[in-house]
């Protein structure tokens, strides 16, 4: 169980879609951890589920729709850029496959880039950058402030 | 004629402003792709990164063993915060060719 996904780019933008809305939540808390703690070490159990969902769904695609994927993700090898939009008629077919044997619907336009909000049970981080203790504000005046006389003194020299 | 003329160029610009919004369209599917895979990709190379940085940890041990004053993995910075490595620091003791596949790897020009 070595760990890493040794899959390419193109099989990895093919099955995007579906990735996005089945591995959600391990991702949403990997990603919140990883922006609140701002350090990869505190984050290595969380990137381990993230690994875990990530192998169980490429597992489930290869177990039941496994030729229809290998059709979407070759037609998208074939060009240059991996643009989506050539790929149509595959991406329906993988798309209606795995409707009908996992129950899995691809994800609307504009839907992975929703914001969201995420329940963790990791408190948050105080401090995260570290800083030194600030010094303290300075001490209220007290007492009447009245303007300067004779104007102010920065109308001439104020560089 | 200017009619004819003005006729075409306003079909024209109602069909460049369609296929515009159906381009951004697809370009969002496209980046909706990034952002489904970036949690995958950035897990990975956290943890690429913290294997090589403990790699280079104990060939440091290794070579500066019989230097006297040399405190191992000390940082150069007075913080005790993550600071991301530099590419240099984690291919150091790796051939060349590994830094520059890291550094230029992805371009597509010269």
């Amino acid at each position: 169980h070595p760990g890493f996904c040794l899959l390419s780019s193109s099989v990895l933008k093919a099955a995007a879609h579906h990735y996005g809305s089945q591995c959600d939540k391990p991702n949403k808390e990997f990603m919140l951890c990883r922006w609140e703690e701002k350090d990869p070490r505190k984050c290595l159990e969380e990137g381990r589920k993230v690994n875990e969902c990530a192998l169980n769904f490429f597992r489930q695609i290869k177990g039941n729709c496994a030729e229809s994927f290998t059709e979407y993700w070759t037609c998208l090898d074939y060009s240059n850029l991996a643009e989506l939009r050539h790929c149509r008629k595959q991406q329906h077919a993988f798309d209606s496959c795995v409707l009908e044997k996992l129950g899995w619907e691809r994800p609307d336009l504009g839907d992975l880039s929703k914001v969201t909000k995420v329940s963790t049970s990791r408190p948050l981080p105080e401090n995260p950058y570290h800083s030194r203790p600030r010094p303290e504000p300075n001490q209220t005046i007290e007492g009447k402030l009245e303007p300067a006389k004779h104007g102010s003194r920065l109308f001439f020299w104020n560089w | 004629m200017f009619g004819i003329g003005i006729g075409i160029m306003v079909f024209g610009y109602w069909r460049l402003f369609k296929w515009n919004r159906e381009r951004r369209r697809l370009q969002i599917e496209e980046l909706e792709a990034r952002i489904a895979l970036m949690p995958l990709l950035q897990a990975e190379h956290d943890r690429r990164t913290l294997r090589m940085l403990r790699e280079n940890l104990e060939e440091e041990v290794v070579i500066m063993k019989d230097v006297p004053g040399w405190k191992v993995g000390e940082s150069v910075f007075h913080t005790d915060r993550w600071v991301t490595p530099l590419s240099e620091e984690l291919f150091n003791l790796r051939p060349r060719e590994e830094l520059l596949h890291k550094r230029f790897g992805f371009l597509w020009y010269v």
